[in-house]
């Protein structure tokens, strides 16, 4: 799956609003508010016909924390815990080599997934939080 | 009254929250009274906080003495005690946020242990990692709360549970010293610390309720 996710998970988040999406990070930790702030307002992200799904990070929770979607849906997350947060692909002990950062309240970013598979991740501060996306 | 009736339905909903688990013996009558129920939480929660510092103080004394039996028996009680606290936590804000409040919970416990196990060995650099682990985790903590219940600021509770950790560390120092006029003082410090925690949780979440009703509060 690791190859997976480094193939299929595509940083999508857009500069600006109607701009092309970025493509692959290689570190993930480090996606300028700027960007994501433009999906966090609900403007358009990406091209227009892309599926897309949102996953919200509250009380120390991804909800929902399994989500179904089709290949080429782009997920958005939104941290609303006062805190650092982070979606760290795979598991604590079987770490995937991409994680998005979630600095602070209201810090959003998407990835596209473009492959299907079943992708876990985690909140690599609390271990404790666990997602799950299932791509068809 | 379009906003009256709004909040009527928000505060029923914690109503309902409420009494989903937290209270067994809550009758149905009880659950109309939110006053009552927020009293209830406040004694509640100050009852189990008290007891995971005797049951905390219980373990850490059994393990700096080397007494094994005795520590496991006591860690498994405490486990018990972090499970009522989840639960109570969950009878307010729901079952997601119990279930995710319990590892929470537990890891601040995992923290205490390390600080323990570095003044049995006189590990001075296991101590301070477990004491910055510690103060981390109050942020974590207070983070919890505030996304839990806005009335509640994360670093006034991130404070409150500070105090928890060093009024602890005082009970484990103690210990170390073999000083049982101390060990006990400062148990029942730590102990009494608590409610100092667990009263604005229910104050609090009284408040809000009483907006939801849109009634004033009455102490």
């Amino acid at each position: 799956m690791k190859g997976h996710w480094r193939s299929a998970a595509v940083l999508t988040a857009s500069v600006l609003a109607g701009s092309s999406p970025l493509h692959a990070h290689e570190d993930c930790d480090d996606i300028p508010q700027k960007q994501s702030a433009v999906v966090a307002s609900g403007e358009s992200v990406g091209p227009r016909s892309q599926p897309a799904a949102a996953v919200t990070i509250q009380l120390f929770q991804y909800q929902p924390g399994q989500l179904e979607i089709k290949a080429g849906t782009m997920v958005t997350w939104v941290n609303q815990d006062d805190i650092r947060h982070t979606v760290t692909l795979g598991t604590p002990e079987r770490l995937e080599n991409l994680s998005l950062n979630f600095p602070a309240k209201g810090a959003t970013a998407s990835y596209t997934f473009d492959r299907p598979g079943v992708y876990e991740y985690f909140c690599d501060r609390h271990p404790s939080m666990r997602g799950q996306i299932h791509v068809q | 009254m379009k906003i009256a009736c709004k909040n009527f339905i928000g505060a029923a909903v914690m109503v309902a929250l409420l009494g989903a688990g937290y209270t067994a013996s809550a009758s149905a009558a009880e659950m109309n009274h939110h006053g009552a129920m927020s009293s209830d939480l406040r004694t509640g929660l100050n009852s189990l906080f008290r007891e995971h510092v005797f049951l905390a103080a219980g373990a850490t004394g059994a393990a700096l003495a080397g007494r094994d039996g005795e520590f496991k028996a006591a860690a498994g009680a405490l486990d018990g005690n972090s499970i009522d606290i989840a639960k109570a936590i969950g009878s307010v804000y729901g079952a997601g946020a119990e279930q995710a409040f319990l590892p929470l919970w537990r890891k601040h416990i995992g923290f205490v242990v390390d600080y323990t196990v570095g003044v049995a060995t006189k590990d001075d650099a296991k101590k301070n990692k477990a004491v910055a682990d510690l103060v981390q985790y109050t942020e974590d903590f207070g983070a919890f709360l505030a996304s839990a219940n806005p009335n509640l600021p994360k670093d006034v509770v991130a404070n409150l549970v500070k105090d928890h950790v060093l009024t602890l560390k005082d009970v484990i120092d103690a210990q170390a010293t073999g000083d049982m006029n101390k060990t006990f003082m400062a148990i029942r410090s730590a102990a009494g610390h608590m409610g100092m925690i667990a009263d604005p949780l229910g104050r609090r979440h009284r408040e809000t309720i009483s907006r939801a009703f849109c009634e004033p509060i009455i102490e």
